[in-house]
């Protein structure tokens, strides 16, 4: 294991896919969905878009603990081995007035086809302050990167 | 896609479906040459096997488990008896059954077969591959016919294969197998010819033996051999092989005339001119009628490629006779020479010697050291390939679920280091009563317990732990303090278990042949107890040296000689095998790069494999120096590069094992197992990525280690 190897994977596979799992807390049970996300370059930080009247934003408010789950499987058996997933935990915190802009910019940046969609009123952008990512690779090789 | 092919129906463009050999003997057929009817079971069938039985990704999660570049070939060859029990527990879909045993009842009409490997890599001008797949000759009946087919499948990942693609940087999961299914041509005289020395160049080489050519290939018979000059009527030299060459030239060369000589050397020829490269060509003789077996191309030598260390490994492999007399000669020479040696040793104390003698006395015992670590590599290496034979010839007999089911046959309990630390248990218990008290025992001398005293006598007379030294009295009454009272047994209901698995064993065999069971089955128990016994042998002799190289390290930092003596001890202190005895091992060549300020990834989960069945959790205890191994608690993890000779004592106070080295079969797991110490071997950072009070979780059973919690 290298830790510049285990890094710089953990990037491409972030930096590679635009979509990931959001996981929030329910009343009783977990919720997840799929959003599009950025993340910024030091990896502190992942950005995502949702409707204020969605349940992932009533979740949120009530409990802003949220873990977003990415991947790069191709859905082989070759997956098993070849796959990265890649969970992060952190707290999310709804944006607003210059740092809204500046990372609505850098959300639209990725998935272009969103500009519409952070420009409606009733849509929120949440950052996450990201506490740590578990990387898990080849079946069950596990690898943790706190950030501070 | 078509699962099977006659050998005529191939065509020059079929090699992607039919592998290299095959493509070959189909071209050599279209020629001319005289080649055994038969038939290629295609790389398709081959893959519509795995998906049919799911094992394309099992078979990935075994390759997975590590790069194959971090691997030791010690767990090559486990990852490729696991791979191999999946396929040969795999079953034929319908129509491909059919449509093979249709071929080979016709082929065969109740006859014997050739099963041979045709891999898409074999035979390629940059790779021959030879002898790396598995080819099964003389196999008669359906049943078998099909389990060879199994058995040349699951050699795409042998232990050799997976070296050689290792070494030339292939991807393991990469590659295809076909099979050549042949009727068997019962020749007289069989053998191989090389188009061009691959040693020398230049000439033409033959090699044969009697019979089936099958104990030339696996190396069991001396063959015969001949150098012929390259060109028609070329001279011919001839060597009979070593174990005949007293007997007469006529009859020895006899086996094979000039002319038959001539008429090998002509095929080699025709086939070199037919593939356009030099050409080893397997063939045989039935009374007049010369068959080519197979043919491919010369790389180099057999071991082209692979480095020294792989060469040594792959030398590791062999036969049952060759493996009765290493044990042989083992047990009956070399363990009384090495007890004699450490007790001849043992009597001479460095402590009353002059400089000069001490000097003298620490390079006699440097050369006895150095002769006897060849000998461990050279003889009790090889003969731990005892347990690993037996291991393929139960997986194949009995196909058990659990590829490593084979090695509770082998734990006996009667291990010298058991034996060592049944004594050590029981003083334990002893003082655990208060007779005698620990007091006693840290001062030396009589401590008024006579069973003790006797005990402890033994501990130096057969093992050498206690010298007179009050240092090594105290170290014993602090670890005799954290001792578990008694021996540590191996999992419940061992015995019994046993013992039902040696009688599912040989009800595997014919009765005529049980016999041979049990003398396998003998010779692995020996050889997997001797993996544990040679080390402690061989501890002995290293004591003894560390223990007057100790002697003139003390006397040269007390300023206690002078002069000439001076130069002479401190050079031999220098020594590489006598500063070794005193330098911690290396933590393993890969490890966490620090980055001051960057993000840090840390290991949370690692993989290696399952040595030593168990959960456990506990505290890790991380021993780079042995000397460490003192400060193991009891219940802590032990995490280590590999378990030495010098720490096996201190183990059995362990909670679980977690060894960067790998391998089922190697001293730490054979350690473990019979302990019932749930262990994982072959993580490649373990000593870096984990710390000492890191609170781990050992699975012994999937070969996982994760660290639930580091200290602050």
């Amino acid at each position: 294991m290298n830790s510049g190897a285990s890094l710089s994977r953990i990037k491409t596979v972030l930096k590679g896919q635009g979509l990931g799992i959001l996981a929030t807390r329910g009343e009783v049970y977990p919720y997840q969905n799929i959003v599009s996300y950025s993340v910024s370059g030091d990896l502190k930080t992942m950005t995502f878009a949702t409707s204020r009247a969605s349940m992932k934003y009533a979740n949120i408010l009530r409990c802003p603990h949220v873990a977003i789950f990415v991947d790069n499987r191709k859905n082989t058996e070759q997956d098993l081995i070849d796959a990265v997933g890649i969970t992060a935990l952190g707290d999310a915190k709804e944006l607003s007035g210059a740092e809204e802009r500046r990372w609505k910019r850098t959300l639209t940046a990725r998935h272009p086809y969103l500009e519409e969609f952070v420009s409606t009123p009733g849509v929120a952008l949440f950052a996450v302050r990201v506490k740590v990512y578990y990387a898990v690779s080849r079946f069950q090789d596990v690898e943790e990167l706190v950030m501070r | 896609m078509w699962l099977f092919r006659r050998l005529e129906d191939i065509k020059d463009t079929d090699r992607d479906r039919v592998g290299g050999k095959a493509a070959a003997l189909a071209l050599l057929a279209k020629k001319g040459g005289r080649v055994p009817p038969g038939g290629c079971i295609t790389v398709q069938a081959f893959r519509d096997f795995l998906s049919f039985n799911g094992l394309v990704g099992k078979i990935a999660i075994e390759l997975g488990r590590k790069e194959l570049k971090d691997m030791r070939w010690e767990e090559m060859w486990d990852a490729s008896q696991r791979i191999r029990n999946l396929v040969n527990g795999g079953t034929f879909p319908p129509d491909m059954l059919r449509e093979i045993t249709s071929f080979a009842n016709t082929l065969l009409g109740g006859k014997s077969a050739a099963v041979r490997s045709s891999s898409l890599s074999e035979d390629s001008a940059s790779a021959s591959y030879a002898g790396v797949h598995e080819s099964c000759v003389d196999v008669k009946g359906e049943k078998a016919v099909m389990e060879s087919v199994l058995h040349v499948w699951a050699s795409l990942w042998s232990d050799a294969a997976l070296l050689y693609k290792k070494e030339l940087g292939f991807d393991p999961a990469s590659g295809g197998m076909a099979v050549i299914l042949q009727k068997l041509v019962r020749g007289e005289v069989s053998g191989v010819v090389f188009s061009l020395d691959p040693v020398r160049g230049g000439g033409i080489v033959i090699e044969a033996v009697p019979g089936l050519n099958k104990r030339l290939v696996d190396g069991r018979t001396e063959p015969h051999r001949w150098s012929v000059e390259r060109g028609s009527g070329g001279r011919i030299s001839y060597s009979p092989p070593s174990s005949s060459a007293k007997r007469s030239g006529k009859k020895t060369a006899g086996l094979l005339k000039a002319e038959r000589v001539r008429e090998v050397a002509r095929l080699a020829l025709s086939a070199e001119k037919l593939f356009r490269s030099p050409q080893d060509v397997e063939w045989t003789f039935r009374k007049k009628d010369l068959f080519t077996l197979q043919s491919r191309p010369i790389t180099t030598t057999p071991d082209a490629g692979l480095s020294k260390r792989s060469v040594f490994d792959l030398s590791l492999k062999r036969s049952f006779e060759n493996l009765l007399e290493l044990r042989r000669r083992i047990e009956g020479e070399l363990l009384p020479a090495m007890a004699e040696e450490t007790r001849r040793m043992r009597d001479e104390d460095p402590d009353e010697m002059s400089d000069a003698e001490l000097a003298r006395e620490i390079e006699r015992r440097t050369a006895v050291l150095a002769r006897w670590n060849r000998t461990y590599w050279n003889e009790f290496i090889p003969y731990g390939h005892g347990a690993r034979l037996f291991g393929r010839v139960y997986n194949d007999l009995v196909k058990p679920r659990d590829p490593h089911e084979f090695v509770e046959l082998l734990r006996t309990g009667r291990t010298l280091s058991m034996q060592r630390d049944a004594i050590l248990a029981e003083m334990s218990a002893m003082v655990s009563r208060g007779k005698p008290s620990l007091m006693a025992v840290r001062k030396g001398g009589p401590t008024g317990a006579a069973r003790f005293d006797a005990l402890r006598k033994r501990l130096f007379s057969q093992f050498g732990m206690i010298s007179g030294d009050l240092e090594d009295h105290r170290k014993l009454a602090a670890f005799l303090a954290k001792m578990p009272f008694g021996p540590r047994k191996g999992k419940p209901g061992g015995r019994a278990a046993a013992a039902g698995l040696e009688k599912r064993f040989l009800s595997r065999f014919p009765k005529k042949d049980r016999r041979r069971g049990l003398e396998l089955l003998d010779l692995a128990r020996s050889s997997y107890t001797m993996r544990d016994d040679d080390n402690v042998y061989l501890a002995g002799i290293e004591r003894e040296l560390k223990k007057a190289a100790d002697e003139a390290r003390r006397r040269k930092d007390e300023g206690l000689v002078r002069g000439g003596s001076k130069r002479t001890l401190s050079a031999l202190l220098r020594q590489k095998l006598v500063s070794g005895l005193h330098k911690p091992p290396a933590r393993g060549k890969t490890g966490l790069a620090r980055e001051r300020g960057a993000a840090e990834v840390r290991a949370k989960q690692l993989r290696g494999q399952p040595a030593s069945k168990g959960i456990v959790r506990g505290k890790a205890r991380v021993v780079v120096d042995p000397g460490q191994i003192k400060d193991l608690e009891r219940g802590e993890i032990l995490v280590c590069d590999s378990i030495g000779p010098e720490m096996t004592y201190a183990v059995s106070v362990a909670g679980g094992i977690v060894e960067r080295r790998g391998g089922m079969l190697i001293h730490g797991a054979i350690v473990a197992r019979e302990y019932g110490i749930p262990c994982v071997t072959g993580v490649p950072d373990a000593a870096y990525a984990i710390r000492t009070g890191d609170d781990l979780t050992v699975d012994g059973y999937l070969g996982v280690v994760t660290i639930r919690k580091r200290p602050m």
